[in-house]
């Protein structure tokens, strides 16, 4: 299959996708109504459902899987561990703690403080795992348990918060399951925004990244400096994720598993991969989200479990194959 | 390029790693540098590279950039192609235009051109090495250092990756191989360094050298 055709398909799969989250739902409505839902002028019920609940969430599940899928490749990168998963790793749980302590009104500040807020938080973590691999010169493996340490205990962290706060509300269980039941456009907008600014300068600098796979000492040998360019990607991925976590709460798995399919799909090149990450990491997301809305309508599963069910056993699989 | 190792001295905690070591490293030659455990072969090594600089003495004639330092066991990098790992090697390396044709050249003197679609952690250790040889030559630098490149290889991978080093140096490569197989050493190599507890036994041209003699220099 030509690197056109694999494309071509992944538009396919995003545009069904796209259909299912328009046309279906708890409400249902005839193709025609819901047509002119979207393109109708008149101010109805199905042009509000399809405007303010359904296409905006859309739209922030596809980018917020983008950032967990680019975020994922950064941070494979750079700790050259298979396992490398931002929330699994602490950075989506650390803006978890942010955004639950200001559901809680532990802080309190406004938008856009809060957003920044939670991207403070989780380059926070990024920061603390750039120097246990750089100082003290963990091994992947390593690297890996510690990570996953840092990720349950931010996750026990946020769940304190939200417990501590009495605010158990559903969308609440969403921070830390992941839901984009509340998705609306200004929530697209900060996480797009994101999402540009990071995937320009990760795109930008991709082939420089290149080195950092092969270690140290020969990246050192081709003239790079990894720990600058860890630092760097580390800190993007810190970014990306705080953006999901706001847009979606805390998705595991899909930044784990989006640069493992991108590498089957369209090679090691880090542009490639990158741009294959996202895509990728868009379409679980979005995927998971179908599930999680249609599976037992109109009750709703939270996103987190339904990509938890895809990306355990690949986790498990993985961890077979690591020597 | 002629490396010339003047009095180089290196003292860590008391201890003297290396104690006024001089010695050579001939243009165009392989040279082998041996000698026991402990004896500071892998320190000479990475003071030539400019990993250490902390030391006394002079070491002529370097430029770190026209040298690739090949370090011992290197760790796997995860996901990557032998092709993808040997490609990398041409990260800096602007001279060459058609990197693919030199590549594809490079793989078959070594010897993986069938196996270069695999996965890096799936080859044996010998191939890896191999592959290792490729990214240091895909640099085009001048100087090829390794530091114990077959520590762990049955005897026969040995003897053909000592003869494919030899052809490596013939096509105008200066090798500095760091090793504890002195009967390899001995039958592939230009030039010999001996080092035992920090000095220099002998150094010089490798037919200058019987086995008796080595074995005592060795043990």
């Amino acid at each position: 299959m030509t690197y056109a055709l694999r494309y071509s398909t992944l538009g396919v799969i995003i545009f069904a996708l796209v259909l299912a989250g328009l046309f279906l739902g708890p409400s249902n409505y005839g193709f025609k109504d819901a047509i002119n839902g979207i393109f109708g002028s008149e101010d109805t019920v199905v042009n509000t459902i399809m405007w303010n609940i359904r296409i905006p969430r859309i739209a922030v599940s596809f980018i917020v899987g983008g950032c967990l899928g680019l975020a994922g490749a950064l941070i494979q990168l750079s700790s050259r561990s298979p396992l490398g998963d931002p929330n699994l790793f602490g950075i989506g749980g650390a803006a978890a703690i942010f955004l639950a302590c200001s559901a809680a009104g532990l802080i309190t500040t406004q938008e856009p403080l809060i957003f920044i807020g939670a991207i403070g938080f989780s380059i926070f973590v990024s920061i603390i795992l750039v120097r246990l691999i750089s100082e003290r010169n963990l091994t992947p493996t390593r690297l890996a348990i510690m990570g996953i340490a840092l990720g349950a205990l931010t996750i026990a962290i946020s769940t304190a918060v939200i417990s501590h706060g009495s605010i158990f509300s559903i969308q609440v269980l969403g921070l830390v399951a992941g839901s984009f039941a509340y998705s609306n456009w200004t929530i697209f907008y900060y996480v797009l925004i994101t999402f540009v600014i990071c995937s320009t300068i990760a795109l930008v600098l991709s082939r420089q990244f290149q080195p950092i796979i092969l270690g140290d000492t020969l990246s050192k040998s081709l003239g790079v400096n990894p720990n600058r360019l860890r630092l760097l990607s580390m800190i993007l991925a810190g970014i990306l994720t705080a953006a999901s976590v706001y847009g979606g709460g805390i998705i595991g798995f899909v930044g784990l598993i989006s640069p493992h399919i991108s590498r089957r799909l369209f090679g090691n090149v880090p542009v490639q991969l990158f741009i294959g990450s996202i895509i990728t990491g868009g379409i679980l997301t979005m995927l998971s989200d179908q599930f999680a809305r249609l599976l037992f309508s109109p009750t709703e599963l939270p996103v987190g479990m339904a990509t938890t069910v895809i990306g355990a056993p690949l986790m498990m699989y993985l961890a077979l194959r690591i020597r | 390029m002629n490396i010339e190792i003047k009095e180089i001295s290196i003292q860590i905690n008391e201890t003297m790693i290396l104690d006024k070591v001089s010695c050579n490293v001939s243009n165009d030659e392989f040279t082998c540098l041996v000698g026991p455990n402990g004896s500071g072969k892998s320190t000479l090594v990475k003071s030539i590279v400019g990993e250490i600089t902390d030391y006394q003495g002079t070491i002529s004639n370097i430029d770190a950039t026209e040298i690739c330092y090949l370090p011992q066991d290197i760790e796997d990098p995860p996901f990557l192609t032998v092709e993808e790992i040997c490609k990398l090697g041409f990260y800096k390396n602007s001279n060459e235009v058609d990197k693919d044709v030199v590549l594809e050249s490079l793989l078959d003197t070594c010897g993986i051109s069938s196996i270069s679609k695999s996965s890096f952690t799936d080859i044996s250790t010998g191939e890896k090495q191999r592959a290792w040889l490729v990214f240091a030559l895909a640099q085009g630098k001048d100087v090829i250092i390794m530091d114990e490149p077959l520590s762990s290889i049955d005897s026969d991978s040995r003897e053909t990756f000592y003869s494919l080093l030899k052809d490596i140096c013939d096509m105008g490569k200066t090798l500095l191989v760091i090793t504890h197989d002195i009967d390899m050493a001995r039958k592939y190599s230009d030039s010999l360094i001996v080092l035992s507890k920090g000095r220099v036994s002998f150094s010089g041209p490798t037919t200058e050298l019987t086995k008796n003699k080595m074995n005592k220099l060795v043990d």
